[in-house]
């Protein structure tokens, strides 16, 4: 038996039927061949049939759950979804969605809501109710199908907060660009390792930079140092490690010199990513206050010659006169009778008065022994002639005082014990003071002390107890002067005044 | 209803806002943008602000801003969101894609 090409089974053409009965036999035994394969064949396409429709139903059960799946999440989406046909009128609307345009449940579905227009991009709408606009809300819209039918689906984000966030956010780059516009400083940013990652302000202009020009480049780079000490370096170091930082800085390039101060940037998580750091130009302040501080140190030097020179007039000139016009009018007495030399007499105890006054003046105004012994004969003269005219008790310490102080330096020394002693005749109300000279750490160092009524250094205007002026000697010479006191429990002045390299033994002559 | 090829279609076109934000700007200058390049002065917009009016707002179902609503020519349609997706805009508000001459080009 073979099979011709269209699979019809035809009896092989070679064989010849022996007999009669035998060819009715070999028919029915083909036919029963034939029966059986087209059975097979069948039972084979039934079962691949069965297969399919287990698949199709699978696959339709899947997608089933599938679209229950979608139906879940976006009922249980935070963000508000509306599904609308292609007119914009509502097929489906979650729960989100219905909070954020205050509806009830169901409320929505059917109604008109527009045809969503944020395909390609997202578009900010805001949402209104009875009392105008509730919210404002991105939008974003894909096409869809929805039961069988083209559809959009729409998401709303509530992004209110983010927009309030972003307003207040732009109002203060206003604000700052506004003051980094007007305000002459300059403003930077760097990373970890110090590289500028930002730099504006409108001293940038001073300096021939443009805004962002020296991004990228190294704090090092930027101010052609290898010092890693380097002040401004050393800054940044220590607002890396956290701490804000103050520090003036002179640009020798430049010739400016800034106000600078760091602080470490953090990033929204807290850590330490780089530094920020603001400087203002203070060149013509700090050349304003050498001029100042020159004419201050100028003005005290002439008051001390003045006083100097008057003193020296009235001691040399106007008491030498008084003192020879008493001789010779007690010749004069000493030549007439007794009963011719009353009035005489009263007029030799007036001029014996009047030089006692004027050597008086002289001392006060400069004791000449300053210039001509120094002051520790000066400081042991003052304390006597204190104690003799206010019965206050100084006890007086001293050590290490050099052999040579400069002239300007005594001079300080001398008039702040002098204002100190003086505060403490007038208010302290004590019998005794301690007053202390010693030099430690190449700083010579004062000390008036009392235990007596004390005051509130706070409430000490400028101009009051000589104070300031006490304060601004010793700020001239680049030292300070503290005080410490409080009502009841005495007081402490204490002046720091740095010295020059001396030359010489301890005690031997100060230079003038 | 039909309109006869000699009749002029005018698109009577609502735009609701809320008060004068650059929201409110962008999209106004969108719609009039899209009307002038493609119905040659054949419309007319009305501006209706809801923190002005709100009833009206509520009387005509608005849940959103910026929503333009075309009157006219029939069907009524809506449409909110980002007015400059010209294509999408001329699509809804059945407006034909056919722009109009620039300036220019009728000049040579």
């Amino acid at each position: 038996m073979t099979r011709s090409k269209e699979g019809i089974i035809q009896p092989a053409i070679s064989r010849q039927p022996p007999a009669e009965m035998e060819d009715k036999v070999t028919d029915l035994s083909r036919l029963e061949q034939m029966v059986e394969e087209r059975t097979a064949a069948l039972n084979a396409l039934n079962l691949k049939l069965i297969k399919e429709m287990t698949v199709r139903k699978r696959a339709e059960k899947a997608l089933k759950a599938t679209l229950a799946d979608f139906r879940n999440v976006i009922t249980r989406s935070a963000d508000g979804v509306i599904i609308t046909d292609r007119e914009g009128r509502i097929l489906m609307v979650n729960p989100a969605a219905e909070v954020l345009f205050h509806r009830k449940p169901g409320e929505l579905t059917g109604t008109m809501f527009g045809f969503p227009l944020a395909l390609e991009r997202a578009a900010e709408i805001e949402i209104v109710d009875d009392s105008g606009v509730s919210a404002i809300v991105e939008m974003r819209t894909v096409a869809t199908e929805w039961e069988g039918k083209n559809a959009y689906l729409a998401t709303l984000r509530d992004i209110t907060t983010r927009k309030q966030a972003e307003e207040s956010l732009r109002q203060d780059e206003t604000r700052l660009r506004l003051l980094l516009g007007q305000m002459p400083c300059l403003l930077w940013t760097t990373d970890t390792d110090l590289r500028h990652t930002s730099s504006s302000g409108a001293a940038l202009a001073d300096i021939n930079l443009q805004p962002d020009q020296v991004v990228g480049m190294t704090m090092a780079e930027y101010l052609n140092t290898s010092d890693p000490q380097n002040v401004v370096i050393a800054a940044h170091r220590r607002a890396l490690a956290g701490l804000p930082v103050t520090y003036e800085f002179f640009n020798p390039a430049l010739g400016k010199t800034y106000l600078s101060h760091v602080e470490p940037l953090r990033s929204l998580e807290g850590e330490i990513n780089g530094v920020i750091g603001v400087a203002f130009d203070i060149t013509e302040n700090k050349q304003a206050e050498a001029r100042l501080l020159a004419l201050s140190r100028r003005l005290v030097e002439v008051q001390e010659n003045e006083r100097h020179a008057i003193a020296r007039e009235l001691h040399d000139e106007t008491g030498q006169s008084l003192a020879i016009s008493k001789i010779m009018l007690d010749r004069a007495i000493k030549s007439l009778p007794e009963t011719m030399t009353s009035g005489l007499r009263e007029i030799q105890g007036i001029l014996t008065q009047l030089i006692a006054q004027v050597r008086e003046m002289s001392l006060n105004l400069r004791p000449s022994m300053l210039d001509d012994l120094g002051l520790l004969p000066t400081l042991l003269w003052h304390f006597e002639r204190y104690t003799s005219r206010t019965g206050v008790q100084v006890n007086f310490t001293h050590d290490s005082l050099p052999a040579q102080l400069p002239m300007e330096i005594r001079t300080a020394a001398f008039r702040m014990v002098q204002e100190a002693l003086n505060n403490v005749a007038k208010h302290a109300g004590v019998s005794s003071v301690d007053v202390r000279a010693r030099v430690e750490s190449g700083r010579l160092s004062l000390k008036v002390e009392d235990h007596g009524a004390g005051f509130d250094p706070a409430a000490v205007t400028p101009t009051s107890t000589g104070l300031n002026s006490m304060q601004e000697r010793a700020y001239l010479l680049g030292g300070e002067l503290m005080v410490d006191s409080s009502p009841g429990c005495g007081t402490c002045v204490t002046a720091e005044l740095p010295l020059p390299e001396l030359k010489g033994e301890h005690h031997g002559q100060e230079t003038a | 209803m039909e309109t006869s090829s000699q009749e002029v279609k005018t698109w009577r076109l609502l735009l609701y806002v809320a008060g004068e934000s650059a929201r409110y700007r962008t999209a106004l200058s969108d719609l009039k943008q899209v009307c002038e390049q493609y119905l040659d002065g054949n419309y007319s917009i009305e501006v209706v602000d809801v923190l002005v009016n709100p009833e009206r707002a509520q009387r005509d179902h608005i849940l959103a801003v910026p929503t333009v609503v075309k009157k006219t020519p029939l069907p009524e349609r809506r449409l909110i969101g980002d007015l400059a997706h010209i294509e999408l805009v001329l699509e809804k508000l059945d407006i034909p894609n056919t722009r109009r001459a620039a300036p220019e080009n009728k000049a040579k």
